[in-house]
């Protein structure tokens, strides 16, 4: 069997490869570089990798081939897509693909670190086969009647009865997240657009941590009680956890979401 | 062009003055000339009457000598060509000519004919029957008059001779006079008319040519002219309009239509801009992220291991770090802007939106002390808009607004209200200011992306993102300013009213909670 390693990172841009393997290194991660498709194939060819940071746009092909062929190779790889030209349907072309996180370049080293801990942490829970929660189950406790979707892994929306929707990060998120030191929450009156950082969470360790808003909207109440009390994220990630309430723009966006139920099942269908 | 369009004209004129005038003199002195021999004949006949009266006793008591010298006296008249009477088998008894005296007359003479032409001869005649024209042997146009001597009681029982009772008509008087004046005074008529008729056919062509020449020629040159200045490209090109007359209509219109197309053209050449902008940003976005990920990556880097040794050095390393994440917003903004997606039309309440677009910068405004009027017609029907786009370009325009008030706060007037153009239906939003206004010359760069007064504190993309938003709805923006004194926007965009109503006002997600 071959070897696991910490990450892979597949870059065409030599600058940016390098930075990321400085900043990763210094946190205890082996950081292995591949400067295009071919040559990250080689590498999972030979090994098993907790994270892929991968540019969308390679020499002669794209980022998105090789997401297929990675989780094939290894399902519980966490594969973070990093662009420079991130755009909403890139965001939810990768969320699609099953990706753990996307991260729009110029990304600061924080939020680098930030992304890939979560990552590799995330990747060490499945592994040890720790169970993350259901969803479904969770989402009981709230109504049942309400409908629910995901963007990604990390972030969840249910449209209300009065025609608001609540957002807030998924249970995914917090076991991978470590100790929360604060979270930026946009203010009252913020157009939301979609696809768009909803809420920053700062760890203890000072790296940063986006949750994407599933929709977009006008953000007309913030949790503050999260102010005091970030760890309520975690503890009630879909109940007092909730970040922010928004009147979308288009229910039509949501139809470009995964629905929780049928993502539910799909969770349950999973190894872990 | 013009000359061939007033010789035309003048043409037709012409000809048809000339066969106007020529038929008309050629009646009137055929007319004249009929009235004058007419005239001339009843002097004839007048005459015969008087000789056949004066001669008349001197008939009846046989006295020739008294009646040749009453026929000679009157036939050496001026004009008076002869007097002859005939007797009843054609032999001249008298004549103002003695000469002729006994000579016989042919009966189908010009002289004969007005009795002879039929088989019997006529006893009696009708006066225009005892006229004849005709021409003698020199070539002179002469009348006849002839003049029946009737059978009388006295003639018949006159001791001289007598003549039967039974014979009606005794002999014929004939006089023939020239007609060779009136025939020179025809030929002077005639020689004034034609010429009247020249100098009337060229006085008129003389007054349509100044007239076409000054009222159309000129004018159309005029146009002409400003035709190849606005096809050589300049569209600023106007007429003055100096008349109310149709050519007054056709300047005007022709300054329209330069206007309409120099808006068309600015609004084409601006949309062609954006696009071209569009496409370098998503090109250029690529690029440039790469290495701002370098310089925030490794900066970054530095600042953790300068420790607190080195305040200089940090402070440095933080001000690269604070600007690289300054341009990362830059590129952010144009990838946005570059993005702009197609609009996601429902059915909008226009107040709800000016109020959202309010809410958003109703604070700020408050401590800069920025009043806002806002006048939204009221009823407005449900509109078919993106209402997230129209709450930005509201937002942008509000926020351009009261960069324009300064520091000194200001008024901000928001308005919006149904139009009717053209037969169709628009939403028009008005934001006025009363700032510092937009110099002429900066005007028409406004809606250019990353153009800006505000040193340092705007992107320069805010109002190009409301001109790209109103273009994909199909409107037109336009800035009308004064310096010193305010700014208005006025945005048009065409609109259907939403025809399903309240079932989509029930579920309408757009309107705040």
């Amino acid at each position: 069997m071959s070897e696991l390693r910490d990450v892979l990172v597949i870059e065409d841009e030599a600058v940016v490869r390098q930075a990321v393997e400085r900043v990763l290194t210094p946190e205890g991660l082996v950081v292995d570089l591949a400067a295009d498709a071919d040559d990250a194939r080689e590498h999972l060819d030979r090994n098993r990798f907790r994270a892929l940071v991968c540019d969308l746009m390679l020499p002669a092909s794209s980022g998105f081939d090789l997401i297929p062929t990675a989780r094939d190779i290894y399902p519980l790889s966490q594969i973070i897509v990093i662009t420079g030209y991130a755009t909403l349907d890139h965001a939810l072309d990768s969320f699609h693909a099953g990706v753990f996180d996307f991260l729009p370049k110029p990304f600061d080293t924080d939020e680098i670190r930030g992304v890939v801990g979560r990552a590799v942490a995330f990747h060490d829970l499945q592994a040890a086969g720790t169970p993350v929660g259901s969803i479904a189950r969770r989402l009981e406790k709230r109504d049942p009647a309400v409908d629910a979707y995901r963007l990604g892994r990390h972030a969840w929306v249910t449209i209300d009865a009065d025609g608001s929707a609540t957002l807030g990060a998924a249970e995914t998120l917090g076991p991978a997240l470590g100790r929360l030191h604060s979270i930026e929450l946009p203010i009252l009156g913020d157009r939301l657009p979609q696809g768009r950082a909803l809420a920053r969470l700062i760890s203890a360790d000072r790296a940063i941590h986006r949750v994407w808003s599933p929709l977009s909207g006008q953000v007309i109440a913030v949790n503050d009680s999260l102010a005091d009390e970030p760890s309520l994220l975690m503890a009630s990630p879909f109940d007092r956890g909730w970040l922010a309430k928004i009147v979308p723009d288009s229910l039509d966006e949501a139809k470009r979401l995964e629905s929780i139920p049928r993502l539910a099942t799909a969770a349950a269908n999973e190894p872990s | 062009m013009k000359a061939k369009i007033s010789a035309q004209l003048i043409l037709a004129v012409a000809a048809i003055s000339l066969v106007v005038f020529g038929l008309l003199s050629l009646f009137l002195l055929r007319e004249l000339k009929g009235a004058q021999v007419e005239q001339v004949g009843e002097h004839g006949r007048q005459l015969a009457k008087t000789i056949r009266s004066s001669t008349r006793y001197a008939m009846l008591h046989n006295r020739r000598e008294d009646v040749e010298q009453i026929v000679s006296a009157i036939g050496a008249q001026a004009d008076i060509l002869d007097v002859r009477i005939f007797n009843k088998e054609g032999r001249v008894v008298y004549s103002g000519n003695p000469t002729q005296v006994g000579s016989m007359v042919d009966r189908i003479s010009t002289a004969c004919k007005g009795c002879h032409d039929t088989d019997s001869p006529a006893e009696a005649l009708a006066a225009e029957r005892g006229l004849r024209r005709f021409r003698d042997a020199r070539g002179q146009s002469v009348l006849g008059v002839i003049e029946p001597i009737y059978n009388e009681p006295g003639c018949a029982s006159a001791a001289c001779h007598a003549h039967p009772p039974d014979q009606a008509v005794l002999g014929v008087l004939d006089v023939t006079m020239s007609l060779e004046a009136i025939e020179r005074q025809m030929a002077k008529s005639r020689a004034k008319s034609l010429s009247l008729t020249a100098a009337a056919i060229l006085a008129i062509g003389t007054v349509i040519g100044l007239f076409l020449h000054f009222r159309v020629g000129k004018p159309v040159a005029r146009l002409v002219e400003a035709t190849r200045n606005v096809a050589d490209g300049d569209l600023s090109y106007r007429l003055e309009i100096e008349r109310d007359d149709e050519m007054g209509d056709l300047e005007r219109s022709f300054n329209e239509m330069t206007r309409q197309l120099a808006e068309t053209q600015t609004q084409l050449y601006q949309s062609n801009k954006l696009a071209s902008v569009g496409r370098l940003a998503a090109g250029i976005a690529h690029e440039i992220n790469n290495p701002l990920t370098g310089i925030l990556s490794f900066s970054s880097l530095l600042l953790r291991s300068a420790g607190e040794a080195d305040s200089q050095t940090k402070s440095d390393l933080e001000t690269i770090v604070r600007e690289t994440k300054r341009c990362r917003e830059i590129v952010r903004g144009l990838l946005d802007f570059s993005r702009q997606v197609p609009p996601r039309k429902t059915a909008v309440d226009v107040a709800d939106i000016a109020h959202r677009s309010l809410d958003i910068v109703d604070h700020e405004f408050e401590v800069r002390g920025i009043h806002v009027t806002t006048a939204v017609s009221d009823p407005m029907p449900m509109l078919r808009l993106d209402a997230n786009q129209m709450i930005q370009v509201l937002l942008n325009l509000l926020v351009n607004a009261a960069d324009a008030t300064g520091a000194q706060g200001g008024e901000i007037f928001l308005g919006a209200k149904l139009e009717v153009l053209d037969g169709k239906r628009y939403l028009e939003l008005k934001v006025a200011d009363n700032g510092c206004g937009i110099p002429p010359e900066n005007l028409d760069k406004i809606f250019d992306p990353f153009f800006t007064t505000k040193e340092g504190n705007g992107t320069g993309l805010g109002l190009a993102v409301v001109w790209g938003i109103v273009q994909e709805h199909g409107g037109t923006v336009a800035a009308y300013s004064r310096p010193e004194q305010g700014t208005t926007f006025t945005v048009h965009l065409p609109v259907d009213v939403d025809g399903s109503g309240a079932g989509d006002r029930a579920s309408g997600h757009e309107r705040a909670a």
